[in-house]
């Protein structure tokens, strides 16, 4: 299947490659097409993918978009240091993905999902400390960017090739109008803080599973995909696999019975979607179902992409990803394993009742990098996340005996 | 307006769209042409036009030589970030200030420096002002080798290796080169998760938690190693069939650790410890408070905790204050020590086996003071314990009127050596040295054998 496969690639380039070769160059009517390339030749800019390129005018500009991306959300994401991030997706065209209950979507070959970093500077200048930016936390893009106003970090791709997904970060110039392939990752001065961009390796640490630790993508699961009903941000499509299932892109389980007709929302009900873990009150006024299902929410996209039976957090037997866990493995009077200094003196990841004496608190609050949790992604403390996650174990019930 | 109509944002930002398209298209074509008739001719399959698409712009990856300006911090990372099995990456002699952790995922590859003592001529990759990663080194695969180099004041661990086979640590050092201190990191060698590790020549010092600490796996040579200035000099713990020889473990909190921890699949046993030097492992506990080796009382030689099937044999003991050996089950492990054990746990010791090993004298000064009361009140204000202190915790649904059944038991066959029950428990109430059903001798236990590691 893979040759096959392959040679159907080769040639879908030689097509692709083909039609834009021989497209008039002066016509605006022209389609980016996102381009894709054997392992060996990755390109060094990013704006050779055409997925996502910086056109300069004299009034700033824009991050044009392949037409043949499709820009997804996440209901709770990942803590990044306050950015903000822009996810598209692009499939090769006539493919589909298989739809996954619990895993992520089965992607085909040649699919490219790509996940831009950035500061909006509209609130709060860049040189200004990011822990001021958390009232932004729910304006991810959702379509493109207007670069007047943003200041564009790195955008990792993750591409599926026949010998699995690659994971390609690139970093983005000063000057705002390229990004530029580092395997190898970097260190960036954003005003008075740091921010760290991970190395191709750094990203496997996250996005590995299994014993082989086989690289994946982490976000598109059902699950992160689709808004509760309610939830999504006023204004915006509802459901991500909404989206991919209208663009073609994906295929629906048979549904049987007097749900057959209501598609995702039939599907969806088998599969709870993940909360969005803020709506901008304090977590004290959530009801404790709703606590549970957004903390645990919160937990599954922070942590659990390493804290599961699988991931490389495995060695904890600490699990945090949204399955069915006992009490003792997602925290409750567990003893740590190899935590070092980690601990910050607790003797539980989670004591009931008492954040201020748990771990999980203590470590998600720290920024020292041999402390911290999660351990790579961020340089300061998610200020917000810890308040749900301290309300949670706060108004859970039991003693460590 | 096709190209642009993604971005939706009015007709002002579609205007700014097609003026910066058609900027792009004017300056740009050219070279656009070429990179694509390149990547045309590519993906059809003919592999000489490779030189000419990289010529066109769509280069490949810039290759791990670059300029002699490159640091060699930034080689490396590149060298591990393409790594594939059957390289080996050389790191040259020198000090060299790395900013945050190397990490590589890739199998068959061999990590080397030039040494790893302290001289112009090591290799020595320092950590103290890494501002970001968990670990120095963090390596994840199989058939991998790290030898001849050090790794100084990482932030965590120093050198973790996980979920693999076939792995060698060879003459690496890993040090916090301000002495023990709790703001150290964890771990010095770390390799969890692995099956068939040869831990040789090597050197830790100074780790907050464990100098070597292997967990998880199966399979496991340790020997030849030196460890001091550690809480845990030498830890095994919830792994299976390990010897650990040969090996000097001196002022650590503790020196050689047997244990097993609740809430993780692998129960560890099968692991012999013989023809180390254990000494003066008297450090006062500076671990994090909450971590396992917090409650372990200095002037610990050897600790048993909570593991099964265990030699202790043919090893010179020294002047440890607490006990030159330590049997103990997981309830008087000060750690976590309230807490309900989950059923599938076995928190106590069984078929522990002590003998033929060079006794002098330890146990003059307990870490714990209720220990130190324990050996005033039954052996007055100048004695000592004996060589080897149990806590006395018998399985109650094995032990048949407080006697481990034959094979399961704590045998204590080594010359004069006594043992003291310390009847922990029950707060001492019955603390005893009666050694009548503790002269025994259990079948001994075969000798690992690496299978596939370079080196064997």
């Amino acid at each position: 299947m893979s040759v096959r496969h392959l040679a159907a690639m080769a040639l879908l380039a030689c097509i692709v490659a083909l039609v834009n070769a021989c497209a008039p160059h002066t016509d605006s009517q022209t389609e980016m097409l996102v381009q894709r390339f054997e392992a060996e030749q990755y390109p060094t800019l990013l704006s050779d993918w055409q997925l996502l390129t910086r056109k300069m005018t004299e009034t700033g500009g824009n991050l044009r978009r392949a037409s043949d991306t499709l820009v997804y959300r996440i209901n709770t994401p990942l803590f990044a240091d306050y950015t903000l991030k822009l996810r598209t997706i692009s499939l090769p065209e006539g493919t589909q993905a298989n739809f996954r209950e619990q895993a992520v979507l089965e992607f085909p070959l040649g699919t490219v999902i790509s996940k831009t970093f950035y500061y909006d500077t509209r609130d709060v200048p860049l040189n200004e400390s990011a822990s001021a930016r958390p009232a932004l936390f729910a304006q991810d893009a959702t379509t493109s960017l207007d670069t007047t106003t943003t200041h564009l970090l790195e955008t990792r791709l993750l591409v599926n090739t026949d010998e699995g997904w690659d994971a390609l970060p690139y970093i983005w110039n000063d000057a705002q109008t390229d990004a530029v392939l580092s395997l190898t990752g970097a260190i960036k001065s954003i005003g008075d803080d740091l921010y760290i961009v991970p190395s191709k390796d750094e990203c496997a640490s996250c996005h590995a599973l299994g014993r082989n630790k086989v690289l994946h993508p982490i976000g598109p699961k059902a699950r992160h995909l689709h808004f509760p009903a309610g939830q999504a941000p006023e204004g915006q499509e509802p459901s991500s696999l909404q989206a991919l299932l209208d663009r073609g892109w994906l295929t629906l389980p048979e549904i049987e019975g007097p749900d057959a007709d209501k598609g995702i929302a039939a599907v969806m009900q088998r599969v709870k979607p993940n909360a969005v873990w803020q709506n901008g009150s304090s977590p004290a006024s959530f009801g404790k179902i709703e606590l549970e299902h957004r903390a645990r929410s919160y937990l599954d996209a922070n942590c659990g992409h390493c804290h599961n039976p699988e991931g490389s957090a495995d060695t904890s037997h600490l699990y945090l990803d949204y399955a069915d866990h006992s009490a003792r493995a997602l925290g409750e009077c567990k003893p740590p394993v190899a935590a070092g200094r980690g601990t910050g003196g607790h003797l539980y990841s989670i004591v009931p009742g008492e954040p201020q004496h748990s771990i999980m608190s203590y470590r998600m609050r720290s920024t020292n990098p041999g402390r911290m949790m999660p351990e790579t992604g961020r340089t300061r403390v998610h200020e917000e996340g810890v308040a749900l996650i301290d309300e949670w174990i706060r108004r859970q019930d039991g003693n460590c005996g | 307006m096709v190209g642009c109509e993604s971005l939706n944002f009015g007709a002002f930002m579609s205007v700014v769209c097609i003026d910066g398209f058609e900027r792009y298209s004017g300056t740009s074509a050219r070279l656009r042409f070429v990179a694509v008739m390149g990547l045309v001719l590519a993906g059809c399959g003919d592999q000489s036009s490779s030189s000419g698409q990289t010529a066109a712009g769509s280069t490949s990856i810039a290759p791990a030589a670059q300029s002699a300006a490159q640091s060699v911090e930034e080689t490396l990372r590149q060298q591990l970030a393409t790594a594939k099995s059957g390289d080996v990456i050389s790191i040259p002699a020198g000090f060299h200030a790395i900013s945050r952790s190397l990490v590589m995922n890739a199998s068959g590859v061999t990590i080397e420096g030039a040494g790893s003592g302290r001289g112009d001529n090591d290799t020595i990759l320092s950590f103290k002002n890494q501002v970001a990663g968990a670990e120095g080194l963090l390596l994840t695969g199989s058939d991998l080798t790290v030898t001849n180099l050090a790794i100084e004041d990482a932030k965590g661990d120093a050198l973790k290796i996980a979920d693999g086979s076939n792995i060698v640590i060879r003459a690496v050092r890993t040090e916090w080169t301000g002495g023990p201190s709790t703001d150290n990191g964890a771990y010095g060698i770390y390799p969890v998760q692995t099956e068939n590790l040869l831990v040789e020549d090597s050197v830790a010092i100074a780790a907050s938690d464990a100098g070597i600490y292997v967990g998880q796996s199966n399979g496991i040579v340790v020997r030849n190693n030196i460890a001091r200035d550690n809480v845990a000099g030498i830890e095994i713990e919830n792994s299976t069939r390990a010897d650990v020889y040969g090996n000097l473990a001196e002022n650590n909190t503790g020196g050689i650790l047997v244990f097993n921890m609740p809430d993780i699949p692998l129960k560890g046993s099968h692991t012999r410890v013989y023809d180390n030097d254990i000494r003066g492992n008297n450090l006062a506990n500076f671990a994090a408070p909450g971590t396992a080796v917090s409650g372990v009382p200095a002037g610990s030689g050897v600790i048993i905790n909570s593991n099964d099937n265990v030699e202790i044999f043919k090893n010179r003991i020294a002047n440890n204050a607490t006990a030159n050996i330590v049997i103990s089950s997981y309830f008087s492990a000060n750690y976590a020590g309230r807490l309900k054990v989950a059923p599938e746990f076995d928190p106590y010791p069984e078929s522990i086996y002590v003998y033929d090993n060079q006794f002098a004298p330890g146990g003059q000064k307990p870490g714990f003071p209720e220990l130190d009361a324990l050996r005033i009140a039954m052996f007055g204000e100048d004695g000592a314990f004996p060589d080897v202190l149990w806590d006395g915790a018998l399985n109650p649904e094995i032990a048949v009127s407080g006697v481990l059944p034959a094979g399961q038991g704590i045998c204590i066959n080594n010359g004069e050596a006594t043992m003291l029950n310390a009847d922990s428990l029950n707060d001492a109430a019955g603390a005893n040295m009666d050694m009548t059903n503790h002269r025994c001798d259990l079948e001994k236990l075969s000798e690992v054998e690496l299978t596939g590691v370079a080196g064997e």
